[in-house]
């Protein structure tokens, strides 16, 4: 170390690193006095450092005198020291030490030896592990992501003890500078898949990253799509399941939600539990999903086109029944099953924000009142009602809530196009939804696989579940043969 | 311009999209319906004009969560529309009804006799041009006047329509009365291949009343009930005849339907009811040097369960009986054959079987099956018995 | 890329397309019971001409119709012939268009306008034919059991109330067999529309040619075996005086009176197969102007696309009668014209020329 050197470092650092984090009031500047020798400067943020750790420490280097003496790095109980000499960094000092210190570490300058030491005593607010709320399952593991990355990774690692699980750290967003990584086991996801998902999230451009959707929205193939190309799961065995079937994982720090690619249409019928029951209650319940979207989908529009163009495919005393009932309604049916889908979707948004406390008194209203009442006013006929219901209750059978937005806003579109012209315009829609199915594609990979390319030893887990040892255990089937670009 | 090319371009597509509000051509809304339950066709020859009835159905006759009717709720409303030809008639239907006319789900045509007399060729095309309409419902001939069965109701069920779909239903599985092929389709097919049909007539017991009250406060089903006890004989569109419910079994048998019928025949000496069944039914044509000799052989299967007056004991009595019955019902056969040939009628499709066979060309067919010489050759096999081995002497 | 199962699929629901509404019930009429002779008979004769497509696509390797055109024949006696190939797959999209408006018409839906359901289609065939014929063929493939599968089985259980043998016993005694093979009545249409499909050719992955002789073979085995159906069904003397006898056979079906009525449902799901060969011929059409023209963007064309479609749609014909009229006597020559005769000119040309080259560079070795 020469003097020269010194003039790299500014003489008032501290006072820098204080100005730039603006006078916080979480910021703990400790001097440490040894018996001989300028003091040691100790700064962190009491809010992101376990101080625990840094007493710890600090009582470690008092009793023992290692940084006097200029010992190696040592890693310690609840953290690790990074020593660096000043004359190694060329940059910005004052930026560096503001972002270590913002991300919990603790930083003890010592202008003496003319080195910093970042001791890692991160560990922000945290809540518990517990069972994700949206995917709960009967038999399997209730372990679900918190907010803190590191906890997630831990929960993974556990469950995938593999050397060639891979974590990349990014970090994503101009403001927020949120830690991002990208998850994958080296020797089964294709090198292809890997290197599209990091070009994909190393072009994203953007001031903050919060939850996961943000950074979907950047990285999915196509924006006008009511359909999503990426998965999302707050379970870590879920994810490292679909890990092992060779498929990328982004982890976000702040959000329990990880994202999955590439995903099929298929695959938003598959739940947790189809791979932890028995193959043949597996099989049937996947057919009740499938069949619970088309319901969801296709019921409201089919009743319209049925009612209003197509009354002779009702069967004569059902006809009668239902002549009856609409004596007297003053509204059209098209016009009842929009306001009735209406009104589900408001009272559906209002039970997620609802307190508690008045969540029944609610629910009585919403039952009797708009069902009950409005059939005995006139206002609607009863059968509406009941289809109204089956299509709000099939609407959340499948395991992906986000594929339940997508049936919702699908079944608008359809009963739209019943009501202007019956079961034809039923057709055009299916048509239009089925080319723009058949030509999306999830990274490379065809939406519709392994149906509409058809890919045969992917059908042992569409529309059944083959027992375990018949399964293709590696999954790799439809990726293997995809190219990416 | 150019610079906002995307921004008109979105205004163009949505003012297309307004067309969605012109409201949709086709949309009909349910209550604007009219159900149809029941058509009859009545034709004046004379004046040429065609009355045709809808009866509409009432919806709100039926119980559903509005409650249930009162006892005073007609089921169905009968609707009359002239015309000079069925097209006027259709339109001039409007004049009176107040609904869409809906008559995807109408149970049966019933045609006036004169109508079916004069010849129902118009009806069959104009019932086969319009789009809507199907002629796979069964049609029938009104024996009583085409007002009065059309303007009653009938006990027990309220829609009329459902008291004749359903007894022909009934009649048609459990007994020899009426058969599969009645409907206006298979009308149509027999009409064009020159052969012979028939088909039920309807009759009407007591008065007939359009008020529903009298109907369905009555016991006694006789009165004002419709019934089936003849059938109508058609060729080349037109009415010639009719049989009677006997010979409508004799018909039926010898089409080869499956329905049961029981016969009172003197066996040993003794009146005996049985019940039998057709099995089978082959018909063949043998070349013989002067004239084709049909012969139709019929499997019977016997059942003595309404043989109150004797059930056979031993297997000679068994024997005894099924012989007896082979030469009865050969005799009926026969009788009924000589029948329709006194009448000229060829009700057993014997020229058609010749003219499969090569035997006859299209002109000379109906000598052909007059000079054919037909032989019935029945077998009947005693199955099921009775709940009883012995009657009480 | 297409696969080769994909492409015989998209053959086959091509021919299929508009021949079940439209042609059934002449046919009946002229050749009564054998009628389902007819189909096979002239699928032997489609597929002779088809092997001459064929031929001439294997002449010219990964190469289109279009292309071809310009490259046998010159620049611009190719493009003014390719633009012939467009007219004329644009004239039969409109007339594939309002034989679907006829029938909706006719049976389904009555009031609507016939540009409503040309406009719809139109809309949903651009938006898929803008995705490639990749996605043309895997929409094509996965619709395809949805269609098969509920037609045959109410066909079949129609069958089972309603079949009767005798209906296939001749009316009169056979007028011989020479009047039935003198019947080309199928031949000009469908048989000949299927040109469309060599815009489709260069992209199927392996052995189109047979893919191609497949697809025609199933076409007609699928049409005969309908008309099979249809004759048993309702028999020589209904069959030939309805205009759509497959929508009055399906009007006849009930399942224990709860299912009643399924002819909307079929029609709507025969209409996929209209679809199809709409999707095909929309292709087609386009895929020549991008070969001729190479334009940058794509949609400005398919608007152009839909307006001419739509406008011939509504124009082609005025009514039925004069349809059959044209069928009958104008057809089988007008289609030949370009599904036989330029064809041939051009594989004659390929054959030529290359003669020519390989006496030319027989000459230039000898020469040097």
């Amino acid at each position: 170390m020469s003097r020269n050197d010194r003039h790299h470092v500014p003489p008032d650092l501290i006072q820098l690193v204080q100005r730039q984090l603006g006078f916080p009031p979480d910021l703990v500047i400790r001097t440490l006095q040894f018996w001989e020798g300028p003091p040691l400067q100790c700064m962190y943020l009491d809010t992101m450092a376990d101080e625990n750790a840094v007493d710890h420490y600090i009582q470690n280097m008092l009793s023992e005198g290692k940084l006097m003496e200029g010992a190696p790095a040592e890693a310690e109980e609840h953290g690790y020291i990074r020593e660096l000499p000043f004359s190694s960094f060329h940059g910005d000092w004052v930026r560096h030490l503001v972002d270590a210190m913002l991300e919990g570490q603790c930083v003890i300058v010592d202008t003496n030896n003319e080195r910093v030491c970042f001791l890692n005593a991160v560990s922000p607010i945290d809540r518990q592990t517990e069972e994700p709320k949206s995917e709960t399952i009967v038999r399997g593991p209730h372990e679900g992501f918190t907010e803190n990355i590191q906890a997630n990774i831990s929960l993974v690692r556990k469950r995938l003890k593999n050397p060639c699980l891979r974590f990349e750290k990014m970090q994503i967003g101009k403001q927020t500078r949120t830690t991002v990584m990208l998850a994958y086991l080296e020797n089964l996801a294709p090198d292809g898949l890997v290197q599209e998902a990091r070009r994909r999230l190393k072009a994203i451009r953007t001031e903050s990253v919060l939850e996961s959707a943000y950074i979907e929205e950047y990285v999915q193939d196509r924006t006008w799509s009511p359909f999503a190309t990426l998965t999302n799961t707050e379970r870590p065995d879920v994810l490292a399941a679909q890990l092992l079937e060779g498929k990328i994982a982004i982890l976000i720090d702040g959000s329990p939600g990880a994202l999955l690619a590439p995903v099929t249409f298929w695959e938003f019928f598959n739940s947790p539990e189809d791979y932890y029951q028995r193959a043949d209650i597996a099989t049937f319940i996947r057919w009740i999903r499938l069949i619970s979207f088309f319901t969801a989908v296709f019921v409201p529009s089919l009743y319209v086109a049925a009612t209003t163009f197509h009354q002779e495919l009702i069967p004569p005393r059902l006809l009668i029944s239902l002549s009856a009932q609409r004596e007297g309604v003053p509204f059209p049916a098209l016009f009842e099953v929009l306001l009735m889908e209406v009104v589900f979707e408001i009272i559906r948004e209002a039970g997620l924000r609802m307190p508690r406390a008045i969540g029944q008194a609610l629910s009585i209203v919403g039952a009797i009142v708009l069902g009950q009442a409005a059939v005995e006013a006139g206002l609607i006929s009863a059968a509406i009602v009941i289809v109204v219901s089956i299509t709000g209750i099939t609407n959340f059978v499948v395991p992906v809530y986000s594929f339940g937005t997508t049936q919702r806003l699908l079944r608008f579109s359809f009963i739209l196009l019943a009501g202007f012209m019956g079961l034809f315009g039923v057709l055009c829609g299916t048509l239009f939804l089925a080319a723009h199915l058949v030509t999306l594609k999830s990274f490379g990979v065809p939406y519709l696989t392994p149906i509409s390319p058809t890919r045969k030893h992917g059908w042992k887990d569409v529309l059944v579940r083959l027992p375990r040892p018949h399964l293709d255990q590696t999954g790799l089937g439809y990726l293997r043969k995809t190219k990416y670009k | 311009m150019a610079r906002h090319r995307k921004t008109w371009s979105l205004v163009a597509v949505t003012v297309c999209l307004s067309i969605v509000l012109t409201s949709c051509w086709d949309k009909l809304e349910m209550d604007e319906l009219a159900l149809v339950s029941l058509i009859g066709i009545d034709i004046d020859p004379e004046r040429e004009i065609t009355t045709v009835y809808y009866q509409v159905i009432n919806p709100l006759s039926s119980a559903t969560t509005q409650g249930t009717p009162g006892p005073d709720e007609a089921p169905v409303f009968t609707y009359q529309a002239i015309g000079k030809s069925f097209g006027e008639a259709r339109m001039n239907i409007y004049k009176s009804l107040s609904r869409q006319l809906f008559v995807a789900h109408h149970q049966a045509i019933i045609v006036s006799k004169r109508a079916a007399k004069a010849g129902l060729r118009d009806l069959v095309n104009f019932v086969e041009m319009l789009p809507n309409s199907r002629t796979s419902t069964p049609l029938l001939v009104a024996d009583a006047p085409l007002v009065q069965v059309m303007y009653s109701f009938t006990p027990l069920e309220r829609l009329p329509s459902d008291a004749v779909d359903a007894r022909l239903d009934l009649l048609r599985k459990n007994t020899l009365f009426v058969g599969k092929q009645i409907e206006l389709k298979h009308f149509i097919e027999r009409m064009e291949r020159k052969t012979m049909t028939v088909h039920p007539m309807i009759s009407q017991t007591g008065t007939a009343s359009g008020n529903i009250s009298d109907t369905s406060s009555n016991i006694d089903a006789r009165q004002t009930n419709i019934f089936f006890n003849q059938g109508a004989v058609f060729r080349d569109y037109r009415m010639v005849g009719s049989l009677t419910a006997q010979q409508m079994v004799w018909y039926y048998l010898l089409e080869g339907e499956k329905g049961r019928h029981t016969f009172r025949m003197p066996i040993g000496g003794k009146p005996v009811t049985i019940l039998f069944k057709s099995v089978r039914i082959k018909k063949k044509v043998e070349r013989s040097p002067e004239k084709p000799v049909v012969k139709i052989f019929l499997d019977l299967e016997l059942n003595s369960v309404f043989s109150e007056e004797h059930v056979p004991q031993t297997l000679v009595q068994a024997r005894r009986f099924e012989d007896a019955v082979d030469r009865g019902i050969r005799n009926e056969l026969h009788s009924f054959y000589e029948m329709t040939k006194k009448r000229n009628w060829d009700l057993l499709r014997i020229g058609d079987l010749l003219l499969k066979h090569g035997l006859a060309t299209p002109e000379n067919i109906d000598t052909a099956a007059k000079e054919a010489k037909v032989e019935f050759y029945v077998h009947a096999k005693l199955g099921q018995t009775g709940g009883m081995k012995q009657i009480y002497q | 890329m297409i696969s080769r199962w994909q492409f015989t699929l998209l053959i086959n629901n091509f021919l299929l397309g508009t021949t079940l509404f439209v042609s059934i019930q002449a046919l009946i009429q002229q050749t009564q019971q054998h009628a389902w002779i007819i189909p096979l008979w002239n699928g032997c004769l489609g597929l002779i001409v088809s092997v001459l497509w064929i031929l001439l696509m294997r002449a010219h390797p990964g190469k289109t119709l279009a292309q071809i055109l310009q490259e046998v024949w010159s620049r611009p006696v190719g493009t003014a012939i390719a633009l012939l190939y467009f007219f004329h797959f644009s004239s039969i999209a409109g007339w594939v268009l309002h034989n679907m408006s006829d029938f909706m018409n006719g049976t389904i839906m009555r009031d609507t306008p016939k540009s409503v359901f040309h406009i719809m289609f139109l809309i949903v065939a651009c938006y898929t034919v803008a995705q490639g014929a990749e996605g043309m063929a895997r929409l094509n493939q996965l619709v395809t059991p949805f269609l098969f599968l509920p037609f045959w089985f109410v066909l079949l259980l129609a069958a089972t109330i309603n079949w009767n043998w005798e209906r296939f016993l001749p009316v009169y005694p056979n007028e011989g067999w020479s009047s039935l093979f003198g019947n080309f009545a199928m031949l000009g249409y469908p048989f000949m529309e299927t040109i469309a499909l060599t815009m489709l050719y260069p992209y199927v992955k392996r052995s189109p040619g047979r893919a191609m002789v497949w697809g025609i073979g199933m076409a007609a085995v699928s049409i005969s075996a309908i008309l099979f159906m249809i004759i048993g069904l309702t028999g020589v003397e209904r069959a030939s005086r309805l205009t759509f006898p497959v929508y009055t056979v399906v009007q006849e079906v009930d399942i224990g009176e709860t299912i009643v009525n399924v002819q909307s449902i079929i029609s709507v799901v025969l209409l996929i197969l209209i679809f199809i060969k709409l999707q095909v011929l929309i292709y087609g059409a386009h895929n020549i102007l991008q070969q001729m023209f190479r334009p940058k963007t794509q949609w400005p064309h398919l608007l152009a696309l839909t307006i001419l479609v739509s406008a011939l749609a509504v124009s082609i014909y005025e009514n039925g009668v004069q349809n059959g009229e044209f069928i009958k006597q104008y057809l089988n020559l007008y289609f030949s014209f370009y599904g036989f005769f330029l064809p041939s000119l051009l594989l004659l040309s390929t054959w030529l020329k290359n003669a020519y080259r390989r006496r030319n560079h027989g000459n230039q070795r000898r020469g040097r």
